[in-house]
C-alpha cells in the first residue's frame, strides 16, 4: 500500500516538473481569467450584486473554485484520457484495487494543487491591494475537508465516463455550474449542502473577519464534515457502479 | 497454473436482440512453464479470454482460477501472480521513460523496484541505453520490449501477452520470438494469444486454436504439427498409356496430370498405408517418379481447423 502510495506521488511529482511549461501556461490563463472577473466586479460597483459582498470574498472565492475544479477534473479526466491511451486497463490489472490507486492520486495531486494555489491567493491579494487574513492551520482544514467532496463528484464522473465516454460537455457544465455555488455567498442553508460551497463560505469568514476554525460554529463543522462525506460515499458507490457495469460491456479501455 | 473451466462471454449485438457468443463455453488449462498460444483469427475471443482471465471483464459464467486462486471471486489475490501486455505500446505511460514506467506499475502493485534489479531487466532486453529515453520517442518495438520490462519488474510468475508481435516488422517479430522463449527460461509461464503462425511455430509448447469463441483444437504443438506430417503425400508418377486406368482400378479417384506427370495427393494414417501403396503400384507396373512429404506448416494446420474441415 505504501508503496502504491508513493509509486502515485511519484508519477504526479514526474508529470509536475516535465511538464511545467503547461502548470505555467495554466498559471497564465487562471490570474488572466480572475482579474478579469474582479476587475470587472470593481467596475460594476462591486456590491450592487451579492457577490460574495466584498472583493476579498471574491478572491476567496475563486481559488476555493479553483481547487475544487482542479480536483474534480484532474480525478475525472485522468480517467477518460487514461482510458484513451491504453493505460487504464493496466492499473485496473493490478491486485490493489483501483479505488485505492485514485485516492492515491488524488493526495498527491491535492499536494500539488496546494503548493499551486495558495501562493498564487497570496500573490493576487498582494497585486489587488487586498489583505486577507489567513491563519494557514484553518486554510488547510478547509481546503482539505472540502476537496474531500470534489473528489467525490470526480470519481462520480470518472465512473461516469466509464461506460458513457462522452461525458465532456457535462464536465464543463459543472466546471461553471460550481463557481456559483463556491463565489456567492450563499444564504439559505440547503445551499450549503452543494460540494464545496461550506468551505468557501467558512474560508470567506476566515478571510474577512479572521474566524479561525476552533471559532466556527459547532453546526458548521458538522456541516463541513458531512458534505465531505456524503460526496465521498457517494462518489465511491456511483464509481463502483458504473465500474462493474464497464467490466460487463467490457468497455474498461475501448474509447 | 491458470485453469478456466467453461468460460462463456456474450456481448450485444449491434441492431439485433441475439447476443454474440464471443467466447463459447471454453476449457483449458495452462501449465506451469509453459508456452501457451492461443491462435486464432480475428474476432475468435482470445482478448476476450484473456482480459476475463486478468479480471477487467467479468463474464457471463464459468469459472477461472490464477494458480488456484479464484479471479472471480479473490480478485486481487488471484491478480498478484499475473501480468499483461494488452495492447503493446498502449500500456505504457508514452510520457515517461521505460524505468519510470517500471517503477511506477511496479509501485501500484504494491512492490518497490530497486535500481539494480531495474538495470537488470533492461539489460537483458537490451534497453539499457533507452532507459531515460521517454517512451514516445522509442521505436514499436522497443515500445514492446518496454512493456515486457514492465511485466518483468512486477516479478510475477505468469505472464499475458495479447497480440505480442502485432505492429513489428520482421526483425524485430524475429528477436521478439527467441525474448518470449527467454522468458520461458526464466521460469515464466506464458499464456499469449496471437495469429501470428511463426510465432507460434517458434515459441509454442501447446496450442488452442479458437475459432468463433470456441477452442476447435488443444493439442501439443509437436502433436499437432505431426498429425499432419505424417498424412500428407505428394506422388509423382511417370505416366504411360495405362496409368490412368490403373489407378481407377486401384480405387483412386483424384489426381492431377500436367503434361507428362501424374499427381497424386495423399492423406495418409500411416507410413504402412505408403508401403502398400508403393507395393500396389510396383505390382501394376504404375512407375514413380518420386515421393515427398507434403510441407505441412502451422498456417495449413490452422486453416483446416478453422474452416471447420475436421
Ligand atoms: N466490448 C465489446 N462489446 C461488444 N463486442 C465485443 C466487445 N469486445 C469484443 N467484442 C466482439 O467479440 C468478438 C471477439 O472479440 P475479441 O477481441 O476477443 O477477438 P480477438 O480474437 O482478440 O480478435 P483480434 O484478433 O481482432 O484481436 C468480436 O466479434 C468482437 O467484435
Ligand atoms: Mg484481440
Amino acid at each position: 500500500m505504501l508503496n502504491a502510495f508513493i509509486a502515485n506521488f511519484q508519477k504526479s511529482w514526474i508529470e509536475f516538473k516535465r511538464y511545467y511549461f503547461n502548470t505555467i501556461s495554466g498559471l497564465a490563463t487562471v490570474l488572466i481569467f480572475f482579474y478579469l472577473i474582479f476587475f470587472g466586479i470593481k467596475a460594476i460597483g462591486g456590491s450592487t450584486m451579492d457577490f460574495g459582498n466584498t472583493l476579498e470574498g471574491v478572491i476567496v472565492g475563486y481559488f476555493m473554485w479553483l481547487m475544487f475544479i482542479f480536483s474534480f477534473q484532474g480525478v475525472a479526466w485522468g480517467i477518460i484520457d487514461e482510458a484513451q491511451r491504453g493505460t487504464l486497463e493496466q492499473v485496473f490489472v493490478s491486485p490493489i484495487a483501483f479505488e485505492y490507486q485514485m485516492l492515491f492520486r488524488m493526495i498527491s495531486d491535492f499536494v500539488f494543487n496546494v503548493l499551486f494555489a495558495v501562493p498564487l491567493m497570496y500573490f493576487v491579494s498582494y497585486t489587488t491591494g487586498k489583505q486577507l487574513n489567513f491563519d494557514l492551520p484553518t486554510l488547510l482544514y478547509l481546503l482539505v475537508i472540502g476537496t474531500v467532496s470534489a473528489l467525490g463528484i470526480g470519481m462520480m464522473l470518472g465512473g461516469i465516463a466509464l461506460v458513457f465516454k462522452r461525458i465532456s460537455s457535462f464536465i464543463q457544465i459543472i466546471t461553471f455550474g460550481s463557481l456559483a455555488f463556491t463565489m456567492f455567498d450563499l444564504s439559505k442553508l440547503w445551499y450549503r449542502f452543494l460540494p464545496m460551497s461550506q468551505a468557501a463560505y467558512l474560508m470567506r469568514k476566515l478571510a474577512i473577519n479572521g474566524t479561525k476554525f476552533y471559532q466556527f460554529h459547532f453546526l458548521d463543522h458538522v456541516i463541513l464534515w458531512s458534505v465531505a462525506a456524503i460526496y465521498l460515499a457517494a462518489g465511491i458507490l456511483v464509481f463502483r457502479g458504473f465500474e462493474k457495469r464497464a467490466m460487463i460491456t467490457g468497455t474498461l479501455g475501448q474509447y | 497454473m491458470i485453469r478456466v473451466e467453461n468460460l462463456v462471454k456474450t456481448f450485444p449485438k449491434k441492431g439485433s436482440k441475439e447476443r454474440l457468443r464471443a467466447v463459447d463455453n471454453i476449457s483449458f488449462q495452462v501449465r506451469e512453464g509453459e508456452i501457451f498460444a492461443l491462435l486464432g483469427p480475428n474476432g475468435a475471443g482470445k482478448t476476450t479470454t484473456l482480459k476475463s482471465i486478468c479480471g477487467l471483464i467479468i463474464p457471463d459464467s464459468g469459472e477461472i482460477e490464477i494458480m488456484g486462486i479464484s479471479v472471480l471471486k479473490n480478485r486481487g489475490r488471484a491478480l498478484s501472480n499475473i501480468s499483461v501486455v494488452l495492447e503493446g505500446n498502449r500500456n505504457l505511460y508514452w510520457r515517461m521513460t521505460p524505468v519510470e514506467n517500471m517503477a511506477y506499475f511496479a509501485g501500484i502493485r504494491g512492490k518497490k523496484l530497486n535500481r539494480s534489479e531495474a538495470a537488470d531487466i533492461l539489460a537483458r532486453l537490451g534497453l539499457a541505453e533507452k532507459q531515460n529515453e521517454i517512451v514516445h520517442k522509442l521505436s514499436r518495438g522497443m515500445q514492446q520490449k518496454t512493456a515486457i520490462a514492465v511485466c518483468l519488474a512486477a516479478g510475477t510468475k505468469i505472464l499475458l501477452l495479447d497480440e505480442p508481435t502485432l505492429g513489428l516488422d520482421v526483425n524485430s517479430a524475429v528477436e521478439f520470438r527467441g525474448l518470449v522463449k527467454d522468458l520461458q527460461n526464466q521460469g515464466k509461464t506464458v499464456l499469449l494469444s496471437t495469429h501470428d503462425m511463426n510465432l507460434v511455430e517458434a515459441v509454442a509448447d501447446r496450442v488452442a486454436i479458437m475459432n468463433d469463441g470456441k477452442i476447435v483444437v488443444c493439442e501439443e504443438k509437436r502433436k499437432l504439427i505431426d498429425l499432419f506430417a505424417a498424412r500428407g503425400y505428394k506422388i509423382k508418377l511417370v505416366p504411360n498409356g495405362t496409368t490412368e486406368e490403373k489407378l481407377a482400378k486401384l480405387g483412386f479417384s483424384e489426381w492431377n496430370k500436367d503434361g507428362n506427370v501424374v499427381e497424386l495427393h495423399l492423406n495418409l494414417s500411416s507410413a504402412r498405408e505408403l508401403y502398400k501403396i508403393m507395393e500396389d503400384f510396383k505390382l501394376n507396373q504404375i512407375e514413380i517418379e518420386s515421393i515427398e512429404k507434403e510441407l505441412v506448416n502451422f498456417e495449413k494446420i490452422f486453416i483446416s481447423y478453422t474452416n471447420g474441415s475436421h
